[in-house]
């Protein structure tokens, strides 16, 4: 019977058609799924970023606190006021003192903003910057001070006591600047 | 078994018809369009011209009726109701053909004299069993047969005879008997109301016994065209539904993602990047970072310094003409990886006869004082006279 026919033909097309809604929608699921899995990927990257942005930001409040913003104006008195030896008890011949040009620090040839500023009495010659205090255990006492600073760096330290006033040359004494 | 077929029973709500009505003669009967015309409502007992039933297999389920034109078909009726049969596909089907005049009218409860003489069969027949059931109409008998093999219907034909004052009448009844007799061997001949005294040799009358079985009901149009869509349309729509309902739950779990991804990217931390990751800025922070951290040498040679000019301090008379404390090679710097060693110039007032001895004991002094170790340096001792100098190199040991 023509009936049982078309039964056959409608059933057969209802299964065509439930084969391509299950096909096509098999593949827009798989297509999807792998913008959705790109997209928490990138999610879980922000999220990733954000976490190591807020570690580093403590990082970079600290580096604010400890590092001074280099003057703008290249002036021996501003260096001075940075360096602040009166406050360690020694003091240097300010009239001779010459500030090298700025150098940028190098880590792993990455530029991280911080710069360094070397201090060099220039009487004395070389990279040497002289202090001078009362005596041996202010002098040492200064340096010793001085040296803890994060923002300063001392090379080698000669201390000679001939003279009237213990004297101390240090070798690559720099301060630790940011730039901005 | 049999509780098995119970359950499918319960289960399939194929009540069975009970004798729920045992004054069923009261019910009239209809086997004409006339005679059907005449009742407006309530039960009435269709069989004659107003239905038409035949015993087909699934298969080969060509109906006479269909072509006639105003007849409806019913739902066909199972011969055997046990579940095997039901499973099986080739269970085969009374398939039942009703005058629409009994659809038509809503108001009507129309039961089928066929039933009855089917569950009749089902249940009370034994061994081989020809049932005659069927009516008298004006024009003569129209006369159902049924033959049952233990219970099974095997056979069903429905014919008409000439009235009973015909002459050929008793003619086309041994002709039918005979028929059947032939075909079946030691049959036995029953007799179902509404006929009654039907001379048949042997037969039992079992009258309306039959009607018990049957079960009254609003009959209802079989819509042929919607159940053949009924199934194709449902595959459509739920196939259609999932492929919807699939992608819908991936597009909203897709927005989540992007609506959470917004959320993350609007932290100020994206702001210079325009909300996309600069890995610049966490580099330079990490290296900011690892800068601080690293350990700085300056303060262990400056602590050496100190602990040096301290350990001088008991030495009243002793003057440091100088005190070198070098800062450490830098890997990779030209050089030994040696530590390196504090150089002291200290001159000192004579004491007693031997410059070396006095060295020796600014060594010891110096030792003991700093927690170094100390030594003259080769000619690191002289005497000017007035005073003595010594030059002497001490390690650190941390």
């Amino acid at each position: 019977m023509a009936n049982s026919q078309m039964k056959n033909v409608l059933l057969g097309t209802a299964l065509i058609v439930a084969g391509v809604f299950a096909h096509s929608g098999f593949t827009g699921h798989k297509i999807l799924t792998v913008k959705i899995d790109t997209q928490a990927e990138n999610v879980e990257g922000l999220r990733r970023y954000s976490a190591t942005y807020k570690a580093a930001e403590e990082g970079r409040k600290n580096f604010d606190r400890v590092y001074k913003r280099l003057p703008s104006l290249r002036h021996n008195l501003a260096l001075l006021e940075i360096a602040n030896f009166s406050a360690y008890g020694v003091e240097t011949d300010t009239d001779n003192l010459v500030v090298n040009a700025a150098t940028g620090v190098m880590e792993g040839d990455v530029y991280f903003g911080l710069v360094r500023a070397c201090l060099t009495t220039g009487v004395g010659g070389g990279d040497t910057l002289f202090l001078r205090a009362p005596n041996y255990v202010a002098l040492q006492n200064g340096i010793s001070r001085l040296a803890e600073r994060p923002d300063v760096e001392i090379g080698s330290i000669t201390l000679v006591g001939n003279g009237p006033f213990p004297l101390a040359k240090l070798s690559k004494f720099c301060i630790l600047m940011r730039e901005s | 078994m049999k509780i098995l077929n119970f359950i499918v029973n319960i289960i399939l709500r194929k009540r069975r018809p009970s004798g729920e009505d045992n004054k069923s003669s009261a019910v009239p009967i209809a086997g004409s369009v006339s005679g059907l015309a005449a009742i407006s409502r309530g039960r009435v007992l269709v069989g004659g011209e107003l239905v038409y039933a035949d015993l087909n297999s699934a298969q080969n389920a060509i109906s006479a009726a269909k072509a006639l034109q105003d007849y409806v078909v019913q739902p066909s009726r199972e011969v055997y109701s046990d579940l095997s049969s039901r499973v099986s596909r080739s269970n085969p089907r009374v398939r039942v053909h009703v005058h629409r005049l009994a659809v038509s009218n809503s108001k009507l409860r129309v039961g089928f004299l066929v039933d009855g003489y089917m569950a009749w069969g089902r249940k009370k027949a034994k061994g081989r069993v020809a049932l005659i059931g069927g009516m008298e109409l004006v024009n003569g008998f129209h006369i159902d047969v049924l033959i049952f093999e233990n219970g099974k219907l095997i056979s069903m034909s429905d014919q008409t005879l000439p009235q009973k004052t015909s002459f050929t009448f008793s003619g086309h009844l041994q002709t039918l008997v005979a028929n059947i007799s032939g075909t079946y061997e030691g049959i036995k001949f029953v007799v179902a109301a509404p006929l009654d005294d039907f001379d048949i040799p042997g037969a039992t009358h079992i009258g309306t016994r039959p009607y018990s079985y049957i079960r009254y009901t609003p009959l209802r149009t079989v819509d042929k065209q919607r159940h053949v869509f009924v199934l194709p349309a449902a595959i459509c729509m739920a196939s259609l539904l999932a492929y919807i309902g699939v992608l819908a739950f991936d597009v909203a779990r897709f927005r989540a993602e992007g609506i959470e991804h917004d959320r993350a990217a609007q932290a100020p931390e994206f702001a210079q990047g325009g909300g996309k990751v600069d890995a610049g800025v966490v580099g330079v922070l990490n290296q900011r970072r690892q800068f601080m951290e690293t350990p700085r040498e300056q303060l262990g040679y400056v602590r050496t310094m100190a602990r040096v000019v301290r350990g001088l301090a008991p030495m009243k008379d002793a003057v440091v003409e100088e005190l070198v404390v070098p800062a450490p090679a830098k890997e990779g710097d030209a050089g030994s990886s040696e530590r390196a060693a504090v150089r002291l110039t200290v001159s000192l007032p004579s004491v007693g006869d031997s410059v070396y001895d006095q060295g020796v004991g600014v060594v010891d002094m110096l030792t003991q004082s700093t927690r170094m170790g100390w030594r003259l340096v080769p000619q690191g001792a002289k005497d000017d006279g007035k005073k003595r100098k010594f030059t002497l190199e001490g390690i650190s040991h941390g």
